[in-house]
């Protein structure tokens, strides 16, 4: 019977592998995809040609920027943004117990939209008092940035802090996030509400997400969220233990307050550093981690990572197609994932053998 | 030898609601001892603070003679083993997982070969091999239960601590769950301590009987000293005990 566990292991494993492949495959294939026309194969020439010296890529150049500045860059932020989101959603549902948890359940969507609202309409925001004095100009991208971040961390704290303190009822930490939520996305919309028509416009857009807004500039500080996966990973048992209850948990030696409370900060660290730059998308970060359960069931150590390809596929191909269904409109990817991912869901729900949460 | 399980004069308030007042037990090793008393009467209470679900305000747990409030959650979790009354699974994981589950104390990050050997040894020994690769939301209560054993089982602790482990079972299972808990305890030596709701089942299968009412521990003895004032004094209820099978038993 243990032979079966291990099998089964290796099973996941082999599973989590074909995602890798599939992320590779979405890869390549959407940066050849778009107006100019790039043959699939260049890509991966391209791409080995930048890794090491061995390779040669033999394509023009307007070729090689478009692939490596314009799109690559676009595609790399798809891939973060989903994994980092998807990851964030696996472990929420792990320690709330509660398979509709998610980041943007405990707030941190709507106080990243009061940030950027507050940024957007009344050109203020937390580095404004910093930007004359020091003497450098702080754009208004970054000042949207910065200021929905810490907006973020503000809902995480706040969270984190009342798991920290009531960290016996997972529920109450839930309802405390959406008090959270509302009391932020209501002061979003009084700022709307006396907002511009043209600040409107630009909030709108930004609610709605865009992967475009990804840059080189960007994307290191992005890619910090990615370094708290193998955290999760290794605390994958200790997740486990959540699942059959906190006093079950503590008994086997876990200190669920503060393992509790950690993760929470953790997990509005890994949503703020990506929304931040890209706007609220979400949907990846519910779903992705259910596909994921249908396909290898609940041990969180290797949910994690196969939430986390899941994330980055499901966002990346929905950036595709935003891209080039009514080419050259792109659609908003945020409402795209969500037109793909549902049905998509509701598919696997119909045709999984059985429940995967009760 | 040192006692397995002592509690001394361990005192604990909700907010400032007293739950436990200065109560004391030992429990030796290979011997199982069932708490009885009333709803409220902080049987439940008594179980999550030696397994250290709860902290006491005052007083001392000890487990061969090694305090358990010196000790990290991990090497507590070593020497004491704790089944709720209710396990609220939301993701359900395989009845092997779940056993697995119980070797955390032991290992760091991931089950290594030997906790693997140990969960299998120990679904074996319980008659659950069979159901391994099963989820357990899939198998009965009674099985369900008896995989939670196992789950406390394979932690291989010194002490076993049981709340309401027949709630919710037919007669059938309640007999079967009961004689699992007396042969697991006299097979390890563990100090075995549970809390029961059916007097009769604690009659007929604890060694030693501690009755907790409104927080003090009022009596403690063999079974055989239950009487019928002090059913009448604990649960407000006229019965008489009988004896039947060489242990007494309550009719009402």
């Amino acid at each position: 019977m243990s032979i079966a566990y291990l099998k089964g292991m290796k099973k996941r494993m082999l599973f989590t592998f074909c995602l890798l492949l599939l992320l590779l495959f979405l890869f390549g294939l959407s940066i050849s995809v778009g107006s100019a026309k790039i043959s699939f194969l260049d890509v991966y020439k391209v791409l080995l040609s930048r890794i090491s010296t061995l390779f040669k890529a033999n394509v023009d150049e307007t070729c090689e920027y478009i692939i490596l500045n314009l799109r690559l860059p676009r595609v790399l932020g798809a891939v973060v943004v989903g994994s980092a989101l998807a990851v964030a959603g696996a472990v929420c549902q792990a320690i709330m117990r509660n398979p509709l948890a998610s980041p943007f359940t405990i707030g941190v969507s709507s106080a990243a939209s009061f940030g950027a609202s507050l940024a957007i309409i009344l050109g203020y925001g937390v580095l404004s008092c910093y930007g004359g004095g020091y003497g450098y100009i702080v754009t208004n991208e970054l000042l949207v940035i910065v200021n929905s971040f810490v907006f973020c961390m503000l809902c995480a704290f706040i969270v984190s802090v009342v798991a920290g303190v009531k960290g016996s009822n997972p529920t109450t930490i839930v309802l405390c996030g959406v008090a959270v939520g509302y009391f932020f996305s209501a002061c979003a919309s009084i700022m709307q509400y006396l907002g511009e028509a043209e600040a409107l416009k630009s909030v709108v857009a930004w609610l709605l997400g865009d992967l475009g807004r990804v840059t080189w500039r960007y994307l290191p500080w992005m890619s910090l969220s990615l370094m708290v996966i193998p955290l999760f990973a290794v605390l994958g048992w200790r997740l486990n233990a959540f699942n059959m209850g906190d006093e079950v948990a503590a008994s086997l030696g876990v200190n669920v307050k503060r393992l509790r409370a950690t993760c929470i900060a953790l997990i509005c660290f890994m949503t703020a550093t990506t929304i931040s730059f890209v706007g609220v998308i979400g949907f990846v970060c519910l779903v992705s981690p259910h596909v994921a359960r249908i396909i290898i069931g609940n041990d969180n150590r290797v949910l994690v990572f196969a939430s986390a390809l899941v994330g980055a596929n499901l966002l990346l191909a929905s950036d595709t197609i935003a891209r080039t269904i009514v080419a050259p409109v792109i659609l908003p990817v945020g409402a795209v994932t969500s037109c793909v991912g549902g049905p998509f869901f509701v598919y696997l729900l119909l045709k999984s053998r059985r429940v995967h949460w009760t | 030898m040192d006692l397995s399980l002592e509690v001394l004069n361990v005192c604990f308030s909700y907010d400032s609601k007293p739950v436990l007042r200065n109560v004391s037990l030992e429990v030796d090793g290979g011997e199982v001892v069932a708490l009885i008393g009333p709803n409220g009467a902080g049987k439940s209470t008594l179980l999550k603070c030696v397994a250290g679900v709860l902290k006491p305000q005052s007083g001392k747990i000890a487990v061969e003679g090694v305090d358990l409030s010196k000790l990290s959650g991990k090497d507590r979790a070593k020497l004491v083993g704790y089944l709720p009354q209710y396990i609220p699974i939301v993701f359900p994981v395989t009845v092997f997982e779940c056993v697995l589950l119980g070797r955390l104390p032991s290992f760091w990050t991931s089950p290594t070969g030997r906790d693997v050997e140990a969960a299998e040894h120990i679904l074996q020994s319980l008659d659950l091999a069979g159901f391994a690769d099963r989820y357990v939301d899939e198998v009965s209560g009674g099985e369900r239960q008896r995989v939670q054993i196992a789950r406390v089982l394979a932690q291989h602790a010194k002490v076993l601590l049981f709340d309401e482990p027949t709630a919710n079972l037919d007669l059938k299972y309640q007999v079967e769950v009961m004689e699992l808990i007396r042969r697991v305890t006299r097979q390890r030596r563990t100090a075995t301590l549970l809390a029961v709701h059916e007097v009769n089942l604690a009659l007929k299968y604890a060694d030693r009987i501690a009755v907790l009412n409104g927080g003090e521990l009022i009596r403690e003895g063999k079974p055989e000293e239950v009487t019928r004032e002090m059913v009448r004094r604990v649960y407000g209820v006229e019965a008489e005990v009988v004896k039947y099978d060489g242990r007494p038993r309550i009719l009402f």
